[in-house]
Protein backbone atom coordinates (compact mmCIF):
# COMPACT_ATOMS: atom_id res chain seq x y z
CA UNK A 1 0.00 0.00 0.00
CA UNK A 2 2.22 2.80 1.23
CA UNK A 3 5.81 2.83 2.43
CA UNK A 4 6.32 3.90 6.04
CA UNK A 5 9.85 5.03 5.37
CA UNK A 6 11.19 7.73 3.08
CA UNK A 7 11.69 6.60 -0.52
CA UNK A 8 13.55 7.97 -3.52
CA UNK A 9 10.31 8.85 -5.21
CA UNK A 10 9.46 11.09 -2.23
CA UNK A 11 12.57 13.14 -2.90
CA UNK A 12 11.86 13.25 -6.63
CA UNK A 13 8.30 14.46 -6.00
CA UNK A 14 9.55 17.28 -3.76
CA UNK A 15 12.16 18.20 -6.39
CA UNK A 16 9.54 18.26 -9.17
CA UNK A 17 7.29 20.61 -7.17
CA UNK A 18 10.21 22.96 -6.48
CA UNK A 19 11.46 22.92 -10.08
CA UNK A 20 7.99 23.70 -11.48
CA UNK A 21 7.55 26.61 -9.09
CA UNK A 22 11.03 27.94 -9.85
CA UNK A 23 10.24 27.82 -13.59
CA UNK A 24 6.94 29.63 -13.05
CA UNK A 25 8.61 32.32 -10.96
CA UNK A 26 11.41 32.62 -13.54
CA UNK A 27 8.84 33.35 -16.27
CA UNK A 28 7.77 36.49 -14.42
CA UNK A 29 11.24 38.00 -14.51
CA UNK A 30 11.68 37.79 -18.26
CA UNK A 31 12.56 41.21 -19.69
CA UNK A 32 9.52 43.22 -20.67
CA UNK A 33 8.74 46.40 -22.56
CA UNK A 34 6.21 49.16 -22.33
CA UNK A 35 4.72 51.30 -19.57
CA UNK A 36 4.39 49.88 -16.09
CA UNK A 37 0.99 49.51 -14.49
CA UNK A 38 -0.19 48.50 -11.06
CA UNK A 39 -2.63 45.65 -10.81
CA UNK A 40 -4.56 45.44 -7.54
CA UNK A 41 -6.19 42.14 -6.75
CA UNK A 42 -8.71 41.93 -3.94
CA UNK A 43 -11.90 40.15 -2.94
CA UNK A 44 -13.73 42.31 -5.44
CA UNK A 45 -11.58 41.26 -8.38
CA UNK A 46 -8.75 42.91 -10.24
CA UNK A 47 -8.30 46.56 -11.19
CA UNK A 48 -5.44 48.35 -12.92
CA UNK A 49 -3.89 51.75 -12.32
CA UNK A 50 -1.25 53.75 -14.07
CA UNK A 51 1.98 54.06 -12.12
CA UNK A 52 2.82 57.46 -13.55
CA UNK A 53 0.10 59.27 -11.63
CA UNK A 54 0.43 59.75 -7.85
CA UNK A 55 -2.71 58.80 -5.96
CA UNK A 56 -4.21 56.89 -3.06
CA UNK A 57 -6.57 53.95 -3.41
CA UNK A 58 -8.85 52.96 -0.56
CA UNK A 59 -10.37 49.53 -0.62
CA UNK A 60 -12.09 46.92 1.50
CA UNK A 61 -11.34 43.23 1.16
CA UNK A 62 -12.19 40.31 3.44
CA UNK A 63 -13.57 42.85 5.92
CA UNK A 64 -10.20 44.60 6.18
CA UNK A 65 -9.77 48.14 4.91
CA UNK A 66 -6.52 49.17 3.26
CA UNK A 67 -5.00 52.25 1.70
CA UNK A 68 -2.64 51.79 -1.22
CA UNK A 69 -0.45 54.65 -2.36
CA UNK A 70 1.08 55.19 -5.78
CA UNK A 71 4.03 57.54 -5.54
CA UNK A 72 7.00 58.24 -7.85
CA UNK A 73 6.26 55.27 -10.10
CA UNK A 74 6.10 52.86 -7.18
CA UNK A 75 3.27 51.38 -5.14
CA UNK A 76 2.97 50.28 -1.52
CA UNK A 77 0.43 49.57 1.18
CA UNK A 78 0.21 52.71 3.26
CA UNK A 79 -2.08 51.30 5.91
CA UNK A 80 -3.96 48.11 6.60
CA UNK A 81 -6.13 46.94 9.47
CA UNK A 82 -4.91 43.36 9.06
CA UNK A 83 -3.77 41.52 12.21
CA UNK A 84 -0.13 40.98 11.28
CA UNK A 85 0.77 44.14 9.37
CA UNK A 86 3.40 42.29 7.33
CA UNK A 87 2.14 43.96 4.16
CA UNK A 88 3.13 47.43 5.33
CA UNK A 89 6.71 46.29 5.90
CA UNK A 90 7.15 44.80 2.44
CA UNK A 91 8.34 48.06 0.95
CA UNK A 92 7.63 49.38 -2.51
CA UNK A 93 6.92 47.60 -5.74
CA UNK A 94 8.36 49.38 -8.76
CA UNK A 95 9.79 46.96 -11.34
CA UNK A 96 7.77 44.57 -13.48
CA UNK A 97 7.09 41.42 -11.46
CA UNK A 98 7.41 43.14 -8.07
CA UNK A 99 4.64 42.27 -5.63
CA UNK A 100 3.30 43.39 -2.28
CA UNK A 101 0.80 41.14 -0.59
CA UNK A 102 -1.61 41.40 2.33
CA UNK A 103 -2.61 37.81 2.95
CA UNK A 104 -5.32 38.29 5.60
CA UNK A 105 -7.13 40.73 3.32
CA UNK A 106 -6.44 38.66 0.20
CA UNK A 107 -4.94 41.70 -1.50
CA UNK A 108 -2.01 41.64 -3.90
CA UNK A 109 -0.28 44.51 -5.70
CA UNK A 110 1.50 43.37 -8.84
CA UNK A 111 3.54 45.54 -11.18
CA UNK A 112 3.00 44.65 -14.80
CA UNK A 113 4.33 45.91 -18.06
CA UNK A 114 2.39 46.76 -21.19
CA UNK A 115 0.15 49.63 -20.08
CA UNK A 116 -3.36 49.68 -18.66
CA UNK A 117 -5.49 47.32 -20.66
CA UNK A 118 -8.24 48.97 -22.67
CA UNK A 119 -10.63 46.07 -22.63
CA UNK A 120 -12.86 47.02 -19.72
CA UNK A 121 -11.42 50.36 -18.72
CA UNK A 122 -13.93 53.07 -17.89
CA UNK A 123 -13.39 56.27 -19.85
CA UNK A 124 -13.06 59.59 -18.08
CA UNK B 1 -28.06 -13.68 15.92
CA UNK B 2 -24.58 -13.29 17.28
CA UNK B 3 -23.32 -12.49 13.81
CA UNK B 4 -25.95 -9.79 13.26
CA UNK B 5 -24.98 -8.21 16.52
CA UNK B 6 -21.36 -8.35 15.43
CA UNK B 7 -22.18 -6.52 12.19
CA UNK B 8 -24.12 -3.85 14.05
CA UNK B 9 -21.32 -3.39 16.52
CA UNK B 10 -18.88 -2.85 13.66
CA UNK B 11 -21.10 -0.19 12.14
CA UNK B 12 -21.33 1.68 15.41
CA UNK B 13 -17.58 1.35 15.80
CA UNK B 14 -16.94 2.87 12.38
CA UNK B 15 -19.43 5.66 13.00
CA UNK B 16 -17.83 6.59 16.31
CA UNK B 17 -14.37 6.44 14.78
CA UNK B 18 -15.43 8.75 11.93
CA UNK B 19 -16.99 11.21 14.35
CA UNK B 20 -13.81 11.23 16.41
CA UNK B 21 -11.59 11.76 13.36
CA UNK B 22 -13.93 14.50 12.13
CA UNK B 23 -13.59 16.29 15.48
CA UNK B 24 -9.80 16.17 15.34
CA UNK B 25 -9.80 17.31 11.70
CA UNK B 26 -12.07 20.25 12.57
CA UNK B 27 -9.91 21.32 15.49
CA UNK B 28 -6.84 21.19 13.23
CA UNK B 29 -8.70 23.17 10.55
CA UNK B 30 -9.67 25.81 13.06
CA UNK B 31 -6.12 26.01 14.39
CA UNK B 32 -4.86 26.39 10.84
CA UNK B 33 -7.31 29.20 10.10
CA UNK B 34 -5.99 31.12 13.09
CA UNK B 35 -2.36 30.48 12.14
CA UNK B 36 -2.92 31.48 8.53
CA UNK B 37 -4.64 34.72 9.52
CA UNK B 38 -1.73 35.58 11.83
CA UNK B 39 1.29 34.54 9.85
CA UNK B 40 0.32 33.99 6.23
CA UNK B 41 2.44 35.74 3.64
CA UNK B 42 0.21 34.90 0.70
CA UNK B 43 -3.48 34.49 0.00
CA UNK B 44 -4.62 30.86 -0.35
CA UNK B 45 -1.64 29.63 1.66
CA UNK B 46 -2.40 26.48 3.65
CA UNK B 47 -0.49 24.15 5.92
CA UNK B 48 -2.91 21.27 5.43
CA UNK B 49 -3.14 20.17 9.05
CA UNK B 50 -6.57 18.61 8.58
CA UNK B 51 -5.22 16.61 5.67
CA UNK B 52 -3.10 14.65 8.17
CA UNK B 53 -6.27 13.01 9.43
CA UNK B 54 -7.76 12.40 5.99
CA UNK B 55 -4.52 10.86 4.70
CA UNK B 56 -4.20 8.58 7.72
CA UNK B 57 -7.83 7.49 7.39
CA UNK B 58 -7.34 6.79 3.68
CA UNK B 59 -4.33 4.52 4.08
CA UNK B 60 -4.88 2.99 7.53
CA UNK B 61 -8.67 2.66 7.48
CA UNK B 62 -10.73 2.94 4.31
CA UNK B 63 -11.43 5.20 1.32
CA UNK B 64 -15.01 5.79 2.39
CA UNK B 65 -14.05 6.82 5.92
CA UNK B 66 -11.46 9.24 4.58
CA UNK B 67 -14.03 10.65 2.16
CA UNK B 68 -16.64 11.03 4.90
CA UNK B 69 -14.21 12.87 7.18
CA UNK B 70 -12.93 15.12 4.39
CA UNK B 71 -16.31 16.13 2.98
CA UNK B 72 -18.00 16.60 6.35
CA UNK B 73 -15.14 18.78 7.53
CA UNK B 74 -15.43 21.04 4.49
CA UNK B 75 -19.21 21.32 4.85
CA UNK B 76 -19.30 21.92 8.59
CA UNK B 77 -16.39 24.37 8.59
CA UNK B 78 -18.06 26.16 5.66
CA UNK B 79 -21.36 26.49 7.49
CA UNK B 80 -19.73 27.58 10.76
CA UNK B 81 -17.01 29.97 9.66
CA UNK B 82 -16.87 30.45 5.92
CA UNK B 83 -18.15 32.73 3.27
CA UNK B 84 -19.35 31.41 -0.08
CA UNK B 85 -15.95 31.96 -1.67
CA UNK B 86 -13.95 30.38 1.14
CA UNK B 87 -16.24 27.35 0.97
CA UNK B 88 -15.46 26.92 -2.73
CA UNK B 89 -11.76 27.24 -1.99
CA UNK B 90 -11.71 24.57 0.65
CA UNK B 91 -14.10 22.27 -1.22
CA UNK B 92 -12.05 22.39 -4.41
CA UNK B 93 -8.82 22.05 -2.42
CA UNK B 94 -10.12 19.01 -0.55
CA UNK B 95 -11.39 17.47 -3.80
CA UNK B 96 -8.02 17.86 -5.54
CA UNK B 97 -6.15 16.60 -2.48
CA UNK B 98 -8.35 13.51 -2.44
CA UNK B 99 -7.35 12.87 -6.04
CA UNK B 100 -3.74 13.02 -4.84
CA UNK B 101 -4.49 10.20 -2.40
CA UNK B 102 -5.59 7.96 -5.26
CA UNK B 103 -2.50 8.92 -7.24
CA UNK B 104 -0.21 7.91 -4.42
CA UNK B 105 -2.21 4.73 -3.79
CA UNK B 106 -1.47 3.89 -7.42
CA UNK B 107 2.24 4.57 -6.81
CA UNK B 108 2.03 2.06 -3.94
CA UNK B 109 5.14 1.18 -1.96
CA UNK B 110 7.27 3.49 -4.09
CA UNK B 111 6.16 6.50 -2.04
CA UNK B 112 5.87 7.08 1.68
CA UNK B 113 3.63 9.57 3.48
CA UNK B 114 6.16 12.27 2.57
CA UNK B 115 5.62 12.01 -1.19
CA UNK B 116 1.90 11.52 -0.60
CA UNK B 117 1.61 14.68 1.52
CA UNK B 118 3.59 16.75 -0.97
CA UNK B 119 1.38 15.56 -3.84
CA UNK B 120 -1.79 16.25 -1.83
CA UNK B 121 -0.63 19.65 -0.59
CA UNK B 122 0.38 20.79 -4.08
CA UNK B 123 -2.86 19.49 -5.60
CA UNK B 124 -4.85 21.09 -2.78
CA UNK B 125 -3.22 24.42 -3.59
CA UNK B 126 -3.71 23.86 -7.30
CA UNK B 127 -7.41 23.31 -6.62
CA UNK B 128 -7.56 26.61 -4.76
CA UNK B 129 -5.72 28.33 -7.60
CA UNK B 130 -8.38 26.97 -9.98
CA UNK B 131 -11.10 28.61 -7.87
CA UNK B 132 -9.04 31.81 -7.72
CA UNK B 133 -8.83 31.71 -11.51
CA UNK B 134 -12.62 31.30 -11.75
CA UNK B 135 -13.35 34.22 -9.42
CA UNK B 136 -10.48 36.61 -10.11
CA UNK B 137 -9.08 35.58 -13.47
CA UNK B 138 -6.13 33.55 -14.59
CA UNK B 139 -3.57 36.22 -13.82
CA UNK B 140 -4.15 36.18 -10.07
CA UNK B 141 -3.99 32.42 -10.02
CA UNK B 142 -0.80 32.26 -12.03
CA UNK B 143 0.75 34.84 -9.74
CA UNK B 144 0.04 32.78 -6.63
CA UNK B 145 0.59 29.28 -8.01
CA UNK B 146 4.40 29.02 -7.89
CA UNK B 147 4.50 30.17 -4.27
CA UNK B 148 1.66 27.84 -3.40
CA UNK B 149 3.65 24.95 -4.88
CA UNK B 150 6.68 25.87 -2.78
CA UNK B 151 4.55 26.01 0.36
CA UNK B 152 2.96 22.73 -0.69
CA UNK B 153 6.37 21.09 -0.97
CA UNK B 154 7.60 22.49 2.35
CA UNK B 155 4.52 21.83 4.48
CA UNK B 156 3.82 18.56 2.68
CA UNK B 157 7.29 17.33 3.63
CA UNK B 158 6.70 18.43 7.20
CA UNK B 159 3.33 16.68 7.55
CA UNK B 160 4.67 13.64 5.69
CA UNK B 161 7.53 13.16 8.14
CA UNK B 162 5.00 13.48 10.94
CA UNK B 163 2.73 10.89 9.27
CA UNK B 164 5.56 8.41 8.71
CA UNK B 165 6.36 8.72 12.39
CA UNK B 166 2.74 8.38 13.55
CA UNK B 167 2.04 5.38 11.33
CA UNK B 168 5.12 3.54 12.61
CA UNK B 169 4.79 4.33 16.31
CA UNK B 170 1.06 4.30 16.85
CA UNK B 171 0.00 1.45 14.62
CA UNK B 172 -2.19 0.00 17.38
CA UNK B 173 -4.04 3.22 18.10
CA UNK B 174 -5.03 3.94 14.52
CA UNK B 175 -5.46 0.41 13.16
CA UNK B 176 -8.80 -1.15 12.25
ZN1 LIG C 1 -1.68 43.15 5.76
Amino acid sequence: MISKKRTWLDIIIIAIALVISALLIGLKFLPSEGDLTLSVISEGGESEYSLSENREIELMSNGISLIIRIENSSAYILSSECPNGICMKQGRAKRAGDTVVCAPAGVALIIKSGGVSHGDAVAG
Amino acid sequence: MAMRLQVKENKVRILVRCALLLCIAMVLSYLENILVLRFALLPFMKIGLANIIVTLAFFELSTSEAFAVSSMRVIIMGVLFGSMISFFYSAMGAFFAFGGLFLSKWLGKRVSYIGTSVICACLHNLGQAVVAALFFGLRVASFCLPYLLIFGAVFGTFTGILLNFISQKYKKVISK
